[in-house]
């Protein structure tokens, strides 16, 4: 028997998640909550549950948060986010907060009980669209390689102007631009190699190659 | 006394721009000496002595008439220019622009002041390339330019501590403490007023004493100190009584008016108000007539005493208006409508509240942009200059800045209620699903872009806020409400599978499946759209990362995203600003550039935040494009003033376009 947590401010997704779950004998539905604080109120009292359905848009805490305390109270017992968005970055807080899984609330029946089962098991459960999203953001992550940051077009051009021993003003009338711009340029690039004056900037980037 | 001793034994007229009259150290010529001067006039040669003799007299005039004044000057510059005497052209270009400053022609003056500038940088004369920036900065302020105005004054009252010149570097800091007052920092001004006061009253000048106490008090009643105001006020007084500086008069006068104005004492503020009046009448210095008639015509009305409160208010309007008095203009609309109110004339009642409140835009607009074109002055000028006194301003001025912002919530509020209840019975009619939850968001682009044209007399600022708010109320309403319908719908139709066998091979069940999923993601775009929820919850690094790898999966174009300095997340206003700001521009790359590969930058050191968003696309000529400003670039600008930043757009054809935002947070 697995007993479930269903945390969820909406009592029509209560109700649809006990319908999905009616036929599973094994799966029984402990309690649920409409806010963060019923929810903290139930597991304090000590009402043991194994698996938690968290859904993280909630009114009085957020969702996120929760999931976090949870995890602190509790180490073993299985969370599963049930959320309405897919954005990748909320599937991966999620994940760091302590979550074993995340769910779609627009879910199948079979989709819920694959996910339970799984998470039980002691598996992440990601559903399919989050998969893809995730996938998606390792694929194009922005960091380059060996961390060397990129350089943008304009700030190329100013480097290698630079390079040359031009002054802001000079090359400010050299490429039609302001010198606040110019200056606002190269102040930029040695935030990004971390350098605090011009010629630290140009060993920097001679030494990796950038420019001649 | 030969008239070379006694130019050398005064100081020559520095004019405080409250004021637009000159402190000496020594008192103004009599009447008699005066008419003495203008009759060797008539009579001296064409040489330096003469240019000397136009200059004392332009001084002098400067007190009492400004028209004669300025044909004082005028004609000792064109003099000095045909005999080619240096040091007359820089004094009597100086004493022009100065002249033009109180008679409200800025663009002359600044042509003036420059030349002025010039010649004393070039003859290396320091105090009078201080005095150009006083003036500079008197000429700013009247234009309700505060930000180049303190800029101006501190660096002139710095030029003048230099030099170790007490009595002008007192002027400078007066002035100071005058713009202090009109960005309402009057604690500040008290503060400073105080030590001046000090310093004045150690020596004997009367009329520096008087100026100093004429601030110190204005800005007393101003911050309400009524008691701490009162000894200043009969000391002031009994200045102004003697004086045959007629502005200082005036300018003590009305500060008395104001006095039992406050303290509701109406028929003293009368009192007082008519002799302001009087006194600045003598002096012909329309742009202050405009205030002192406003303030005599608000006291009047609340007398009840109809006739003359419109008299003194229409006159006061009259002139605000001819001699550009912006904040006078401002003042006086209300006052009359306020006069109509009670008359039971709605209609014009109306009208000069909508006068008013288009003012108020106005004024809070060239607050925005002056603010802008400071910063880049300053930073081209200055580089040196102290990071710290620097800081304390923007401090200021964005105090400043949310001050007017907050009395503008208020006018937003109602409009935004109006839209608040027309979404709300749009969401009650969910029935419709999909095709409501997209006309939902078209309604409200609509709406919002009708509600921005009309508002062009409102705020735009607190639109934007009202904006964001609503867009976050709506995606919230969205994802709570009608998605957890559509999630228990698909809930239990999936159920329907189990407990009726066969069900699935019923072609309509296949295809009402189909429908709920795609209602159901059209609604989590919808919402998405209208506020990401990772923006809220986790930041905008991370919502900027899922914008950059939803196009990129798109194939089309490669955005990748830097951040440097970005560890710690900015107020939740600016990063939604900054995102929408982003989104826009992206979006314009997508629209239009027809870029392979785009850019998104955001660099943060300390309070400095750049943003740098560059695409390799074809590219425009930015002339043109400022001509046919897209409603999307519209957006991005008025997003960029909210946050006080500045927009570069830097764009070459076929090579790509480069646009840089620069702003100053306000935060730790």
């Amino acid at each position: 028997m697995i007993k479930l947590l269903i945390i969820d401010d909406h009592p029509l997704v209560i109700d649809g998640i006990k319908t999905m779950l009616k036929d599973e004998s094994y799966l029984h539905i402990e309690a649920a909550a409409k806010t963060a604080k019923e929810a903290l109120n139930i597991l304090e009292a000590g009402i043991a549950v194994d698996i938690i359905l968290l859904d993280i848009n909630l009114p009085d805490m957020d969702g996120l948060r929760l999931c976090e305390i949870i995890r602190d109270m509790n180490k073993t017992v299985k969370i599963l986010g049930l959320t309405y968005v897919n954005e990748a970055g909320i599937i991966t807080q999620l994940i760091k907060k302590g979550a074993n899984g995340y769910l779609l609330k627009n879910m199948e029946r079979e989709e819920l009980i694959t996910a339970i089962n799984q998470v039980m098991d002691g598996t992440i459960y990601l559903s399919k669209a989050a998969n893809e999203k995730i996938i998606q953001q390792l694929q194009s992550l922005g960091l380059p390689q060996n961390n060397v940051p990129v350089l943008t077009r304009r700030e190329k051009e100013i480097l290698q102007l630079l390079s040359e021993g031009l002054t802001s003003q000079e090359i400010a009338g050299r490429l039609f631009l302001s010198s606040y711009t110019v200056d606002t340029h190269r102040k930029n690039m040695l935030q990004k190699f971390n350098v605090h004056n011009t010629q630290s900037l140009m060993n920097v980037v001679r030494e990796l190659g950038i420019i001649a | 006394m030969s008239l070379k001793e006694k130019l050398t034994c005064r100081y020559p007229a520095l004019f405080l721009f409250i004021s637009l009259l000159a402190i000496k150290a020594v008192s103004q010529l009599p009447q008699a000496q005066m008419d003495s001067l203008a009759r060797e006039l008539v009579k001296a040669k064409e040489d330096s002595n003469k240019v000397q003799l136009l200059m004392t007299l332009g001084n002098e005039a400067g007190y009492t008439d400004l028209n004669k004044a300025l044909e004082y000057a005028l004609q000792g510059y064109e003099l000095s220019k045909k005999i080619g005497y240096q040091k007359g052209i820089g004094n009597l270009a100086y004493l022009s622009g100065i002249s033009y400053i109180d008679l409200g022609n800025y663009a002359l003056a600044d042509s003036f002041l420059s030349i002025a500038g010039q010649k004393f940088t070039e003859l290396n004369i320091r105090r009078n390339i201080f005095k150009v920036y006083n003036a500079r900065g008197n000429s700013d302020y009247r234009q309700g330019k505060y930000w180049n105005a303190a800029d101006n004054l501190t660096k002139a009252a710095e030029g003048f501590d230099e030099l170790k010149d007490t009595a002008y570097s007192l002027i400078a800091y007066q002035n100071l403490i005058s713009v202090l007052g009109q960005i309402n920092n009057h604690p500040k001004a008290v503060e400073l007023g105080k030590k001046v006061l000090k310093i004045a009253e150690a020596g004997t000048d009367t009329l520096q004493i008087g100026y100093t106490l004429q601030a110190l008090t204005s800005d007393l009643i101003h911050s309400g100190r009524y008691d701490e105001a009162w000894p200043y006020l009969q000391k002031l007084l009994t200045i102004a009584e003697k004086t045959l500086d007629n502005s200082l008069a005036a300018e003590s006068f009305s500060a008395a008016g104001a006095y039992y104005y406050k303290t509701n004492d109406p028929v003293k503020a009368t009192y007082y108000f008519q002799r302001s009046i009087s006194r600045a009448e003598k002096l012909d210095d329309k742009y202050q007539l405009a205030n002192h008639y406003h303030s005599l015509g608000q006291v009047l009305l609340q007398q009840k005493k109809m006739p003359g409160a419109k008299e003194y208010l229409l006159k006061a309007m009259q002139l605000a208006g001819e001699f550009n008095n912006k904040k006078a203009e401002y003042n006086t609309a209300l006052s009359l409508s306020e006069y109509y109110e009670q008359t039971g004339d709605y209609p014009t009642g109306i009208k000069f509240l909508k006068t008013h409140l288009a003012l108020k835009d106005s004024i809070l607009n060239a607050e925005t942009r002056n603010y802008s074109s400071y910063l880049e002055t300053r930073y081209q000028t200055n580089k040196k200059e102290n990071e710290i006194l620097r800081l304390q301003k923007i401090q200021q001025q964005k105090d400043f800045a949310i001050k007017r912002r907050n009395t503008w919530l208020g006018i937003g509020i109602g409009l935004i209620a109006a839209l608040i209840s027309i979404l709300y019975l749009l969401k009650r009619n969910y029935g419709h699903k999909q095709k409501l939850a997209r006309q939902q968001s078209v309604l409200l682009e609509e709406k919002i872009k009708t509600i921005e044209k009309e508002q062009q007399i409102s705020s735009l600022q607190s639109m934007i806020n009202g904006q964001e708010t609503e867009r976050t109320r709506i995606a919230k309403d969205l994802h709570d409400g009608l998605g957890g319908i559509f999630s228990t719908v698909k809930m239990h139709y999936s159920t329907l599978q189990q407990d009726t066998p066969g069900i699935k091979e019923n072609p309509l069940y296949k295809k009402t499946l189909d429908l709920i999923n795609n209602a159901s993601d059209e609604l989590r775009k919808v919402a998405h759209n209208m506020m990401p929820e990772v923006l809220m919850k986790v930041g905008l690094l991370e919502s900027l990362q899922d914008l950059a790898n939803n196009i990129s999966s798109g194939k089309l174009l490669k955005v990748t995203l830097q951040a440097f300095g970005m560890e710690k997340r900015l107020a939740s206003s600016t990063e939604i600003m900054l995102y929408r700001i982003i989104q826009e521009l992206v979006n314009n790359i997508i629209k239009h550039a027809y870029a392979s590969e785009a850019i998104i930058q955001i660099n943060r050191e300390g309070n400095r935040l750049s943003l740098t968003i560059e695409d390799n696309g074809k590219g425009f000529d930015t002339r043109e494009a400022e001509e046919r400003r897209s409603m999307g670039m519209a957006t991005v600008r008025s997003r960029v003033d909210y946050l006080n930043g500045k927009l570069t757009i830097d764009s070459r054809k076929d090579i790509g376009t480069t646009v840089m935002i620069d702003l100053l947070l306000n935060e730790n």
